[in-house]
């Protein structure tokens, strides 16, 4: 089921009034949240209900056994090793063993060997490397004695499944979402109002840039009709595009779940006025980010090593971020494109910790900032060039066209329109780049609130007509 | 949460309440040589052609595909090409045409493929478009997933409506114009076929079709639910008197493969309406495809209007009475 679509918009008041007049105890609310989140799901496709179930049984089995061996380190981490190997094979199989099998065979193509491997159609289950890694976040957690193991399955299933963020995130850590599931939940007013709003926000932000973007982004990539700037340009729309499909899947997701009364991380935070790549990566896709830092950078010991480790470290993170993303080698070069990025920032000792928002308490940033925040904004566009690419072949035709002549070529002046949107966004989300999201604590009018609120959903809903229920980017992920 | 819930009502009801207010305040308007309008005429002639006749229905395959003159020279019984947009949906367009059926009429269904997986419903940006041409009092006429495509439309046909009007009054809504064809209701003759285009040549015949088809096909499941609900209007155009004959419609083969559903014709025939011919048998060369999936050129209405007469002959030509 998609966030945008007449299903959802029926869907939730449905769960909302059942959730808070009918399934009054936190059991029976916990249960309402399982099957209203497995029919989410399996509107998508039922089949593989069984996987999200089957991760789920075998991660709270798991958290079972550790406690279980309490005291018994060896043992303890037998389990772990055996949940986080039987996750990610689901993961690999699905997701990666047709990208595996291709590689395989091209490689004994190249010594002359034809290799006869069974090929499988294999469909990528929707959002199955966000609860994986949920999942695997509560068995690492338990393992590393931050997180008691639960006994309340219900809970348990309720947390890998809930349904807001079970397809494209924001990846929750058990440490923060499995305890708001057993505790008793209170309807609070203002989370509510304030979810209401950022889900808002969210869904301008989809159907208001995200999708006309798109549809621009799409009918110009890999044609090979533009050049130059126009390509530029063509980048700039994608990252602009990737950002509010995602981020707003993000709003969406967070501001559903504060109706429900959770609080889940917070997974962009104006990324595209970040002062250097580093900074960037704090503020892009944070919940992912940090599983990474927390479960793959720091066991493998940061940068609190030799300046080998340190680089060996980076690379291996971001060689698997990259794999997260995608199977295919745009996606690792992608992902080793900003390991040399970020290699760079750290071995020229580039400050990159700043301890507030660009500009802070100012209203303009200082000529040096806003240096600083267009070149991280061309680097980060760069690195969407190869994400977005369909082969490598075409990132190098890409590249070449760039510098074909004429440099200016006028011929993409129809993205003007979606051009003067990102303008706005980019206004709005300055003017509020200190709020948890751009409609949060509005004035002190409510009419003037209201009004605003109408004019947003009646934009979302007039541009929201022409792009019936289209996907969101990071399903495919 | 009492609060909370009385806001968000409140905010609901006032939004819609508004909302209603400016699309009926600012309706679409269309020109009078829309395209669309054309639905009116065709209604007009349904209404007053005398029996015996062979009523054609379906969507853009008819209206661009036949020669109704050429059937009644051969068949001799007169012809109502009915035949319009697949997109105005045929659960709409059936049930309006039966209150003009009568006893002996031959009532032709071609329903192009694409119904048969969307379900026949309005297509979103004709379901306010269609009002435009009927008059808003037809509004009772919509189904409920009819009236929901409109209500979906209704905010963005606002958005466009409001600033057309306090800018530019006179500026009413054509039809489509694209690069090969000029859409338009001057467009058809005395029968309801298009008949505009006849003289126009094709460009590069059959690269438009195919391209545009293969961005159009997308892969939909059958609905079965669809093809119970066209037999049971095939019942009711019989309780009226008319005899009904399930024809597939004209396309081009490279398309074919990909707007034929498999199973369409299986469903039909367990429903008890088979095809009277195999849908490849109503397949034509790529060079007779005209502007769009369904549309044929001069070459291919004439192919496709002689393949339909033989048919109609050889299926039913007892039932003809010849005219007077």
């Amino acid at each position: 089921m998609l966030f945008n679509s007449f299903a959802f918009l029926v869907f939730l008041p449905v769960v909302f009034l059942l959730y808070w007049f009918v399934f009054r105890g936190r059991r029976e609310q916990n249960l309402l949240i399982v099957v209203a989140s497995y029919v989410f799901y399996g509107w998508w496709d039922w089949r593989f209900l069984f996987l999200i179930a089957l991760t789920s049984a075998c991660s709270y089995a798991s958290g079972l056994l550790i406690a279980h061996y309490e005291g018994h380190r060896k043992s303890q981490r037998l389990v772990s090793a055996a949940n986080i190997v039987f996750n990610l094979s689901i993961l690999g199989v699905f997701k990666y063993y047709g990208f595996f099998i291709d590689n395989l065979r091209a490689l004994f193509a190249l010594i002359g060997w034809q290799l006869d491997v069974v090929t499988l159609q294999i469909i990528l289950p929707v959002g199955i490397s966000f609860y994986t890694f949920q999942a695997l976040s509560y068995t690492i957690d338990v393992y590393r004695g931050q997180l008691p193991a639960t006994r309340d399955i219900i809970g348990f299933f309720a947390y890998i499944s809930f349904f807001p963020q079970l397809v494209a995130g924001p990846i929750e850590r058990a440490t923060n979402l499995l305890p708001q599931f057993q505790t008793a939940r209170r309807f609070d007013y203002a989370k509510a109002a304030d979810g209401c709003r950022q889900a808002l926000w969210g869904f301008v932000k989809k159907i208001l840039i995200a999708d006309p973007c798109g549809q621009l982004v799409n009918a110009y990539w890999g044609q090979g009709t533009l050049y130059g700037v126009s390509i530029i340009m063509l980048w700039v729309l994608f990252a602009f595009q990737i950002y509010c499909d995602f981020s707003g899947y993000s709003d969406i997701a967070i501001g559903c779940a504060r109706l429900f009364g959770f609080d889940l991380m917070r997974n962009f935070s104006t990324p595209y006025f970040s002062r250097s790549i580093p900074e960037f990566w704090r503020r892009w896709h944070i919940s992912l980010t940090t599983w990474f830092r927390d479960y793959i950078y720091f066991p493998l010991g940061g940068s609190r090593c030799s300046r080998g480790k340190t680089i060996r470290n980076i690379f291996i993170v971001w060689c698997v971020s990259g794999l997260w993303h995608g199977a295919d080698w745009t996606f690792v070069c992608w992902g080793l494109y900003h390991a040399v990025l970020l290699l760079a920032y750290n071995l020229l000792g580039i400050q990159t910790k700043h301890a507030h928002i660009v500009a802070h308490g100012r209203l303009l940033p200082s000529l040096k900032e806003i240096f600083h925040m267009l070149c991280t904004f061309m680097l980060a566009v760069i690195g969407w060039c190869i994400f977005r690419a369909e082969s490598m072949g075409q990132v190098v035709d890409i590249f070449s066209a760039l510098f074909h002549n004429p440099f200016i070529d006028m011929s993409f002046v129809y993205g003007s329109p979606q051009f003067a949107c990102c303008l706005v966004l980019l206004a709005v989300e300055w003017w509020r780049r200190e709020k948890r999201h751009a409609l949060e604590t509005m004035t002190p009018w409510p009419i003037l609130n209201w009004t605003l609120y109408a004019v947003l959903v009646f934009f979302a809903m007039a541009f929201g007509a022409s792009s019936v229920d289209s996907d969101f980017i990071y399903f495919q992920f | 949460m009492k609060l909370f819930l009385l806001k968000i009502c409140a905010f609901l009801v006032a939004f819609s309440a508004l909302l209603m207010l400016l699309y009926y305040l600012f309706p679409t308007r269309l020109e009078a040589d829309n395209y669309l309008f054309a639905y009116n005429d065709k209604l007009s002639r349904l209404e007053q052609t005398d029996t015996p006749r062979v009523i054609l229905v379906g969507g853009s395959n008819i209206a661009f595909g036949v020669s109704s003159e050429m059937i009644e020279d051969s068949l001799h019984c007169n012809v109502v090409n009915m035949g319009l947009h697949a997109g105005l949906g045929v659960r709409y367009t059936l049930r309006d045409y039966l209150r003009f059926i009568r006893p002996g009429d031959i009532v032709v269904f071609q329903i192009e493929y694409s119904a048969f997986s969307s379900g026949g419903e309005i297509s979103l940006d004709l379901a306010d478009g269609l009002l435009a041409v009927v008059g808003r009092e037809n509004i009772r006429k919509y189904t409920l997933p009819q009236l929901c495509r409109l209500a979906k439309i209704i905010p963005n046909r606002v958005m466009k409506n409001i600033p057309k009007a306090l800018l530019d009054r006179n500026a009413d809504e054509s039809s489509p114009n694209d690069s090969v064809y000029h859409y338009r209701r001057s467009g058809f003759n005395k029968w309801g076929d298009e008949a505009s285009h006849w003289t126009l040549k094709t460009p590069s015949p059959g690269n438009i079709n195919v391209q545009l088809g293969k961005k159009r096909s997308a892969p939909r499941a059958l609905k079965k639910s669809f093809v119970d609900w066209l037999a049971a209007e095939a019942c009711a155009y019989e309780a009226a008197g008319a005899k009904v004959i399930f024809l597939p419609p004209v396309v081009c083969r490279s398309l074919f493969p990909l707007f034929y559903k498999q199973g369409i014709k299986e469903c039909l025939a367990v429903a008890g309406r088979p095809y009277i011919v195999a849908p490849e048998d109503m397949v034509v060369d790529d060079s007779c495809s005209f502007d769009a999936e369904y549309h044929v050129n001069y070459a291919g209405v004439r192919q496709n209007t002689q393949r339909i007469i033989r048919i109609l002959r050889r299926e039913i030509s007892d039932s003809i009475p010849v005219r007077s």
